[in-house]
């Protein structure tokens, strides 16, 4: 057995390619689906995280904010004196505390000389470190140092609250402030008191930034929080926290792509009037740093203070980590429709050996040896019956043959037979004609063409006496061996009723009356008869119920005799006949036939017919019965070309070459 | 016996070659925190020109609020890296200091303006409200470019080391140095030519920044180190230009010590420069390679620069003497 042409291999392939098409298309469809409903999900989760670390924010912020110019408007109006501020701002910082975890110290910072108590009372500061307060306080510096941050100078030059980047705090560490200017009434003028500082270190806003987590990979996106300017402040990156801006990022060893410093102006507003950031939005960066040179969208969302909160994701987040996850799943799946593949190949051949073995029979069977064991299967599933069924059918083929053996046997002793009376009919027939070489005057020709074996059609041609030729044609009803039979009892009736007769109608009468009153077969002839005078052409004819014979005259020009003399004999036993008289001309050739020329079926069933006949027989250029012959058994056989022969077709044709009464 | 005496001997004049090879110990104060300002010396210590000199040199950087000068003074430190302007000013006071190198040959203080606040020219500056370094001698060149273009009317807001007070708005115009802060500006978004840019150098082109200052008898009692010292700097500053990753690396190991000491010390400093990031520290080296040329350099003050502060500081001749505050000795 070959395997590329196995059942199992087939069965294998039938089962497992259209899953490979079937796996490789889901595959397809569902990483273009997951691949768009993961990058619009990842879109609005990156932005929402971004939306939602800048609303926890803002709530700090607007809760600072709040604090912060309720605690200046109380510096505006309650305390006076030193040691009642301090208290003040001492108790304000712990209620604050409950309010806001988040803000760890108050400073108050006068305008010169704007301190009633001490005009050269600079600032005061209360810090919290865990539970414990701490203070500091600046009078009289030489060097007025505190009134150059920024802290100071942005909210009294601009007149207005303003949140400042990140500085280095007295002790060192990075604080980001909330500064509101607070005013006071000296002598009945409002005139800048100073500001009022809410102190967040800059390590607590970390705690806000909510990262994005990726469903798959281990590829990190970042979140971080800056400031107006770009200015990272606080960031899940922790190397770029105060290191780096936004811009800056974009820096790299290339130097700077346009594409991306433009994209960062975006966010941060920097084509806008205001040159401040605002909304929302996303941004894609080839070339920055953000993820460590790793191309990335960056989703960002502005805080109330100006402040931006940005998202940066992988931009080739879904080609690098879905792609590769989906062609290993689809790796894993084809290996698995492989071992599939396997197992049903393995489970198929098993099943396939009793059939690999009984064909193994069968081709036994095949070449004769009937009696070979077929192979023995214990199962009662399909594969045993058909073992069964071949069983029987071995069996059975085996009678066949042997009854087939035996009808062979029989067909050709038949045949043989059949043989043998085909030859003894042909015998029957008259081998000469005409008969006697004396009828120098008559010359004829005729054939017998059986459709089987032996036929039922007669013709003879045999001398009456000197001067008379009877001439006869006939068709036994029926056909095969009974009609082959009866045709030689009639041939054999006709010669020993005929012998002297010269009266047609007589020799068919007496003939009709033995062969009608002597059997039982109801079997009958068409019979036609004719007496001939051989020296003057005188022909008497008697015609039952045969086909019409033909006279072609030298010219061309037929005659038919077509005058029917009563039935068929062998039907009406005690039927007289009559006879015609017709008179031959010198060249004149009566063409005798049987129903199998006229009647002559094509493959389209169609029959020769009559008139085709004559036609066949009108040409003047055949003169003598021989040719007659050939071309009128041609015509037929032409005519009928491949279409099997249903009758027998008979032609006898006697010509009068001269009418010897002339002479 | 012999071979006691050998080993004495041995033992002495190792001692002495020693000796003789840390006969140079010297205390750098620079004027800011690390960053590729100081390449130059950073790059000598770690390429060993120092020790080939037959140099020690300790690097230090300045507490808020100190007085170099008086630091110098004081003989707590051997040289100060100091402001040009401020030392001919502490000079002509009567301090007997010197100025023993002065590596680069112009200056890169700029004042910046935002296009969009409508100054075009420096006659916008009047009326506005402009941000210069809070200590006085890192004012006087600005203010003597802004009145020799007559803007006299204008209001000087103090500011630290930060461009804050000016990206929020709070001043207009606002002292940079080319190198540095110029640099974070770009660096918070903003095109150059968005900005209005007022190069001193070009008002001044001799001007310089800072030089290394010593007393003078620190100069006249080790000419020879305070030569070597200059060369092998020179040298240092030559590495740190051929081999620029390298020295940045050293710049960022140098900022690490010192947030390391700043984190663990009761005298806290934040160093935001220094931890600024490799972009601005590039940038900051790339500009010092256009400052201090190597080739042809003495790295000696030039008559001409002493003559460019003369007359901005408004000083007469006899103040102070050329020979006397910048020795030509090679």
């Amino acid at each position: 057995m070959q395997i590329k042409k196995s059942i199992a291999l087939k069965f294998s392939l039938w089962i497992c390619v259209p899953l490979v098409v079937i796996l490789l298309a889901i595959s397809a469809l569902m990483l273009y689906v997951i691949n768009n409903q993961l990058g619009r999900y990842l879109d609005k989760s990156a932005l929402g995280v971004a939306m939602e670390t800048a609303d926890h924010l803002d709530k700090v912020f607007l809760q600072t904010q709040g604090l912060g110019h309720l605690i200046a408007d109380g510096l505006e109006t309650t305390p006076r004196r030193i040691d009642e501020m301090q208290t003040y701002t001492k108790n304000r910082l712990t209620s604050v505390h409950q309010y806001c975890k988040e803000i760890m110290g108050v400073a108050v910072a006068y305008m010169p000389g704007m301190q009633s108590g001490d005009p050269n009372y600079n600032m005061y500061v209360h810090l919290l470190e865990g539970e414990n307060f701490f203070f500091t306080e600046w009078h009289n510096e030489t060097i007025d140092y505190q009134r150059y941050q920024n802290w100071f100078l942005l909210p009294t030059i601009k007149n207005t609250n303003c949140w400042i980047d990140p500085f280095a705090a007295f002790d060192g560490k990075l604080l980001c402030s909330y500064s509101v200017p607070f005013y006071q009434i000296i002598d009945g003028k409002r005139d800048l008191g100073g500001v009022l500082v809410l102190d967040y270190e800059v390590s607590s806003f970390v705690n806000y930034l909510k990262e994005l987590k990726l469903p798959i990979g281990n590829q990190k996106c970042t979140t971080c929080l800056m400031n107006p300017f770009g200015l990272i402040i606080a960031s899940t990156e922790p190397e770029h926290i105060m290191n780096e801006t936004f811009f800056s990022l974009c820096e790299t060893e290339n130097g700077i792509d346009p594409e991306d410093f433009e994209a960062a102006r975006t966010i941060f507003g920097r084509n806008n009037e205001t040159d401040m950031p605002s909304g929302n939005g996303k941004q894609v960066f080839k070339h920055t740093r953000i993820l460590n040179g790793k191309p990335c969208d960056v989703f960002y969302q502005t805080c109330m203070n100006n402040w931006v909160v940005a998202v940066a994701v992988p931009t080739d987040w879904r080609k690098t980590t879905l792609f590769p996850f989906f062609i290993k799943a689809t790796l894993l799946l084809l290996g698995i429709i492989a071992l599939l593949a396997c197992i049903i190949f393995i489970i198929c051949h098993r099943i396939n050996q009793p059939l690999v073995k009984l064909a193994k029979a069968a081709e036994s069977v095949g070449e004769g040896n009937f009696d070979v064991a077929l192979p023995e299967y214990d199962s009662e599933d399909e594969i045993s019956q058909v073992t069964a069924s071949f069983g029987k059918m071995q069996t059975a083929l085996k009678d066949y043959i042997n009854k087939l053996e035996k009808s062979i046997t029989m067909r050709e002793r038949t045949e043989g037979e059949l043989n043998t009376a085909k030859s003894i009919q042909k015998d029957l027939l008259p081998h000469i004609l005409p008969p006697f070489d004396h009828y120098d005057n008559i010359i004829g020709a005729a054939d017998l063409i059986p459709a089987h074996g032996v036929g039922g059609d007669l013709y003879d041609a045999f001398p009456v006496d000197k001067d008379h030729l009877a001439i006869i044609i006939g068709d036994v009803s029926g056909k095969g061996v009974p009609a082959a039979l009866f045709m030689a009892v009639t041939q054999t009736l006709q010669r020993n009723i005929g012998m002297g007769q010269t009266s047609p109608s007589v020799m068919v009468t007496q003939l009709n009356q033995i062969l009608a009153s002597n059997h039982e077969t109801n079997l009958f002839v068409t019979y036609w008869a004719g007496i001939l005078n051989v020296q003057t052409g005188e022909l008497h004819y008697t015609c039952a119920g045969h086909n019409p014979p033909l006279i072609r005259h030298a010219d061309g020009t037929v005659t038919a005799l077509r005058e029917r003399h009563g039935p068929p004999i062998g039907i009406l036993p005690n039927k007289k006949y009559i006879e015609e008289t017709t008179q031959l001309q010198p060249g004149d050739m009566v063409i005798c036939y049987t129903d199998g020329v006229t009647e002559a079926t094509n493959a389209d069933m169609k029959m020769l017919g009559e008139e085709k006949l004559i036609q066949t027989i009108s040409d003047p250029k055949i003169d003598n019965p021989q040719l007659m012959l050939i071309t009128v058994r041609d015509a037929v056989f032409e005519f009928t070309g491949d279409a099997e022969q249903f009758d027998d077709v008979t032609i006898m044709i006697t010509q009068f070459v001269k009418n010897s009464g002339q002479k | 016996m012999k071979l006691k005496s050998f080993l004495i001997l041995s033992l002495a004049l190792s001692l002495c070659w020693v000796c003789a090879a840390q006969q140079g110990i010297y205390k750098l104060r620079v004027c800011w925190v690390p960053s590729a300002q100081f390449a130059g010396f950073f790059m000598a210590e770690e390429e060993g020109f120092y020790a080939q000199e037959g140099l020690a040199l300790e690097i230090s950087y300045p507490p808020r609020n100190e007085e170099m000068f008086d630091t110098l003074m004081a003989e707590d430190v051997d040289f100060v890296m100091e402001w040009f302007l401020y030392a001919l000013e502490f000079k002509a006071k009567g301090n007997d200091i010197v100025n023993v190198a002065q590596f680069q040959r112009h200056t890169e203080e700029l004042l910046v303006a935002k296009k969009s606040s409508g100054i075009q020219t420096v006659k916008d500056i009047k009326g506005r409200n402009v941000g210069l370094w809070f200590a006085p001698q890192l004012q006087y060149s600005f203010k003597e470019f802004l009145k020799r273009n007559e803007v006299d009317d204008y209001h000087i807001y103090p500011i630290l080391d930060n461009i804050t007070l000016f990206l929020n708005g709070g001043v207009d115009v606002v002292s940079v140095m080319s190198f540095s802060e110029y640099h974070q500006i770009l660096f918070c978004g903003y095109k150059p030519e968005e900005l209005t840019v007022f190069p001193m150098k070009e008002a001044f082109p001799n001007l310089v920044m800072e030089g290394i200052y010593c007393r003078r008898e620190t100069w006249e009692n080790n000419k020879k180190d305070v030569i070597a010292l200059r060369r092998a700097t020179l040298k240092g500053w030559d590495a740190a230009f051929k081999n620029p990753e390298k020295a940045l690396q050293v710049i960022k190991r140098k900022c690490d010590e010192i947030t390391s000491l700043h984190n663990s010390s009761n005298n806290r400093q934040i160093y935001r420069e220094c931890s600024f990031g490799y972009a601005l520290q590039k940038e900051m080296l790339e500009n010092f390679r256009r400052m201090t040329p190597i080739e042809g350099n003495d790295a000696l003050l030039k008559k001409e620069t002493f003559q460019e502060g003369m007359n901005i500081m408004g000083l007469n001749e006899n103040d102070v003497l050329f020979e006397d505050f910048a020795p030509q000795d090679k």
